[in-house]
């Protein structure tokens, strides 16, 4: 079989492209921050969900029959639009596709049905509707911020500042999406994060939460 | 036939025709579903109409698709029904979209086919409720 050989340049080229659609993408969820007075870290969904609607999506559902499907952006054939989402899913990363689905209504109509699942992450337009999302919630600028406030810097860096950071401010980011951004911006060294269970490291440092402490004396009464 | 007698028929078709033909009483059906033992006679004879909801749950249970409670409508283009053609293009979709696979399909396909028996439930009532309208303001003349 043949196999098509790039052209000189021609991978340079393509990751130009792709660097100038991602922040695209990033000034994109600058201006709706700016549009709808978005100033902290903690981005909740139903004020994504507020901020679909003013933008145009006729409908948001819930649906809790989803499994591996996150979420979906549907134009219906009245032209109408639906944003989908996994209802199982808990506060965070419930507000992270609600986010994801946001840059589908706001960039990607003309494509029309999309499907965001666990098995089409790696494509272009989803990874750019991760960036949007993640910039929504959190932009990088102000994890820099925060970073800098704490003092931490990657001579410094420990995971448990990761932890810290979202106790703090109670980010809706989640810890995935923290530490990705902490080994993409080299504060933590790449593959370093990828392990961690964050949140047995967060009832190491802040104790088990009052609800779990509830539901284990409540299976010893039972 | 109205939309509720289609309902209404259909459950008590499937009910009697489930588990292999074998069937399984009112009551049974009622205790699965979580529903007052007269229900499901209620919804067969068209006493009870049964929410969009309801309708989800039965065809979960006896695992077919919610549109089977509703008559396929032949107003689409080339004479296809509305519900036909949105099955081609969630289809489309997926064909042209290597990286989802069937479970991702039959997801968002039993989503989509919520949607559209919910507007039909809607539009049904929609027309009766009109109907009703035309007739009292008739009367008040």
């Amino acid at each position: 079989m043949l196999q098509r050989k790039n052209l000189p340049g021609e991978k340079e080229r393509m990751q130009q492209d792709r660097n100038e659609y991602y922040n695209k993408v990033k000034l994109k969820a600058a201006e709706i921050r700016e549009k709808y007075n978005l100033s902290g870290p903690r981005i909740l969904p139903k004020q994504i969900i507020s901020i679909l609607k003013k933008e145009g999506v006729n409908k948001v559902e819930l649906w809790k029959d989803f499994k591996r499907v996150r979420g979906a952006y549907i134009i219906n054939r009245d032209g109408s639009t639906t944003v989908a989402i996994n209802s199982n899913l808990p506060r965070d990363p419930k507000a992270f596709t609600l986010a994801h689905e946001l840059k589908h209504h706001l960039m990607d109509r003309n494509l029309g049905r999309i499907i965001c699942s666990l098995s089409n992450v790696a494509e272009e337009i989803e990874i750019g509707a991760e960036i949007f999302a993640t910039e929504l919630i959190y932009p990088q600028q102000l994890f820099l911020d925060h970073m800098l406030l704490m003092g931490i810097n990657k001579d410094n860096f420990e995971p448990r500042h990761i932890v810290e950071l979202k106790k703090g401010n109670d980010t809706t980011l989640s810890y995935q999406s923290l530490a990705k951004r902490t080994t993409f911006l080299k504060i933590a060294p790449k593959g370093s994060l990828d392990n961690i269970k964050w949140k047995k490291l967060e009832e190491q440092i802040y104790g088990i939460p009052q609800y779990k402490k509830f539901r284990s004396r409540g299976k010893h009464i039972a | 036939m109205d939309i509720n007698s289609l309902i209404a028929e259909k459950i008590k078709e499937l009910r009697e025709s489930s588990f292999n033909g074998a069937g399984i009483s009112q009551t049974e059906l009622a205790n699965k579903l979580n529903k007052a033992p007269n229900t499901i006679s209620r919804w067969e004879t068209g006493e009870y109409k049964p929410k969009i909801e309801d309708l989800y749950e039965l065809s979960k249970f006896f695992k077919v698709s919610i549109l089977n409670f509703f008559p396929p409508e032949a107003d689409g283009i080339e004479g296809k029904s509305e519900i036909e053609e949105e099955k081609n293009e969630i289809e489309l979709l997926f064909r042209s979209n290597k990286s989802l696979d069937d479970r991702d399909f039959a997801e968002i396909k039993n989503f989509v086919e919520f949607q559209i028996a919910k507007k039909q439930l809607l539009d049904a009532s929609k027309k009766k409720s009109s109907g009703r309208k035309r007739k009292d303001a008739a009367g008040s003349q």
